[in-house]
């Protein structure tokens, strides 16, 4: 049996993972925790969403079969229109099924639920929202401490029936007192961190409800981390909380070394570490080492925090290279906020169409050069690569100066 | 004159108009009033009480931190106004609701940036991240703008904190900056 170990328990490896275990591979999915994955807002993007055309792309076939594993997310045809908490109404290729697709309610009245939470002004977001949005006085907060709580940890008291029975009580007598017909109700990051609670709460209340989508770091990120843990399970995918710390070849394939336990061998490796985010990139200028050697030394400042000689870092398509001056790296290539080809956002492992770096290595997710950051990207590139490292025999092994082929037995 | 902290503008203002004066041999002297207090400074209120009546509403250790700035006594009274108003923006600072709105009706900012120089708002741990966009809606609604005008004044603010932090980023801060462009990306785009 082909042995696949998956680096990496964000979108993209748990889509490796996934993709490969389908592809009949034993899998092993080392996970150093959640880096940019519990990022989530619930918006699923394949383009940043500001630069997204106005008829999606089609999902590929692997990815919908990973998104259908997970069975937390929801891909209209369409695309969806999705209520931010910055005040921003925004086109996405898909959601979280916690929130609130406004894409179908064009034309209706939507209800603002009032909340006394600090991230949520009802009056105010009803307004920036604009035509169609409506606050609706209610009671959703039910205990003191609730005002005050993150997000998460409110979002989890609805995961019980009896809580999100209250809910929907409340929320019946507040259009009761309203007088005026809602075709659908918004809330702030409220329903569910085990599954979305959503469907049942509008099956409850007689509407469509749902969240808007928030900032960073809310309930969704979370909602990702259950489902990807039932789909790893009911896909039988050894998950081993851990972190690598180098991979190198070996006679049959591959070797990962940890920083506990023993190495994990592999015919195929899939490297979904993350970017800078998730901590599998680094930014180490050589002025950051070597204050006193200038002018900066011609080293690309940036590396992979794994070890692995294989993996070729680059950007652009191209081997990293980045020219200092007598002044050091010009910011604005690093970072610029905004700036689409700042380094940042681009450098990464040079991988091709399959996303191997090499024969029987892989590589996807932010990890990947050149690759939009987006949820829907790094989902894709995960299927891709899990699929192909699945599929690597050990006739495609490398062979590599120090364990060739001469010095088997 | 480059630079200096608002209380101090009349100072060097007497000093330079003492340079001015002597040079042209003007007898009339301006009498900059350096001892009127700046708008929000007239009266200092106790700051305990405030801070008491605070730790209900926001927690205790927010009023903590809030009690210092009560020194700024019209600002601290305009907290009383409406209890909406005492809900905190900016958390990393901490800065309230009515503040925000007190430094556009009294203190004369016109944008974000304005309220972070006035009150600190969106220059704590979390370089604004959290309170950018609620304060440009705020900022917005006092002026009469529509809310897309406060977003883009929040994503001004943000962009301007970006560049000022990149030009001195090591390996630590870079990973606090991928952080920061993709909470930017997530909740405001490019727009």
């Amino acid at each position: 049996v082909k042995s696949v170990v998956v680096l990496g328990g964000g979108v993209a490896g748990t889509a490796a993972a996934l993709a490969a275990a389908r592809g009949g591979a034993r899998v092993v999915l080392l996970d150093g925790g959640t880096g940019a994955s519990t990022l989530a807002t619930g918006a699923i993007d394949d383009t940043p969403w500001m630069h997204a055309p106005p008829v999606p792309e089609p999902v590929s076939a692997a990815s919908r079969a990973i998104l259908d594993g997970l069975a937390a997310y929801a891909l209209p045809v369409a695309g969806a229109l999705l209520a931010t908490t910055a005040g921003i109404l925004r086109h996405a290729r898909g959601h979280d099924l916690a929130l609130l697709d406004l894409a179908p309610l064009a034309g209706r009245r939507v209800g603002v639920v009032g909340c006394d939470r600090p991230e949520w002004d009802a009056g105010a977001l009803a307004r920036a929202w604009g035509d169609g949005f409506t606050p609706l006085e209610a009671t959703v907060l039910r205990h003191v401490d609730e005002r005050l709580l993150p997000a998460a940890d409110f979002a989890a008291r609805h995961d019980d029936e009896a809580r999100l029975a209250w809910l929907a009580e409340r929320l019946r007598d507040a259009l009761a007192r309203a007088g005026t017909r809602f075709d659908a109700l918004v809330l702030p990051s409220s329903l569910g961190v085990d599954t979305a609670r959503a469907q049942a709460l509008s099956a409850l209340v007689g509407l469509p409800v749902g969240e808007a989508a928030a900032s960073p770091g809310g309930p969704s990120g979370l909602r990702f981390e259950r489902a990807r843990d039932r789909a790893l399970g009911a896909a039988s995918v050894t998950r081993t909380v851990g972190r690598a710390t180098g991979v190198e070849r070996h006679v049959d394939g591959w070797r990962v070394a940890r920083e506990e336990g023993p190495a994990l061998e592999a015919t195929a490796v899939v490297i979904a570490v993350g970017g800078f985010i998730g901590g599998g990139l680094e930014y180490a200028p050589g002025e950051a080492a070597e204050a006193a050697a200038l002018p900066p030394a011609s080293r690309p400042p940036f590396r992979l925090t794994l070890d692995i000689p294989a993996a070729k870092l680059g950007a652009h398509g191209r081997p990293l290279e980045i020219p200092g001056s007598l002044f050091g790296i010009p910011p604005e290539s690093l970072a610029w906020p905004f700036a689409p080809d700042a380094m940042m956002e681009r450098v990464g492992v040079l991988v091709d169409a399959d996303g191997r770096a090499t024969p029987g290595l892989y590589a996807a997710g932010e990890t990947v050069a050149d690759a939009p950051h987006t949820w829907l990207r790094a989902l894709d590139s995960g299927a891709r690569a899990g699929a192909a490292a699945a599929l690597t025999s050990p006739a495609e092994r490398p062979s590599s100066p120090s364990v060739g082929p001469a010095s088997r037995p | 004159m480059i630079g200096g902290k608002l209380a101090s503008y009349r100072i060097f203002a007497q000093e330079l108009s003492d340079v001015v004066a002597a040079r042209t041999s003007s007898r009339r002297r301006p009498a900059p009033r350096t001892t009127r207090p700046l708008p929000g400074g007239e009266r200092v209120p106790d700051a305990i009480p405030l801070a008491e009546r605070y730790a209900r509403h926001a927690g205790r250790g927010t009023s903590a931190r809030l009690s210092p700035r009560f020194h700024r006594g019209a600002r601290a009274r305009a907290q009383r106004r409406r209890p909406a108003e005492r809900d905190v923006t900016c958390p990393c600072e901490p800065v309230l609701e009515a503040e925000v709105r007190h430094v556009v009706r009294e203190e004369m900012a016109r944008t974000v940036e304005d309220v972070a120089r006035r009150t600190r708002l969106g220059l704590g741990a979390c370089g604004g991240m959290r309170c950018a966009a609620r304060c440009g809606q705020i900022v917005a609604e006092e002026r009469g703008l529509p809310p897309r005008e406060g977003l883009t004044m929040a994503r001004e603010f943000l962009v301007r904190q970006g560049r000022s932090r990149i030009v001195a980023m090591g390996p630590e801060q870079a990973r606090q900056e991928a952080l920061a462009l993709a909470h930017m990306r997530a909740s405001m785009g490019e727009t």
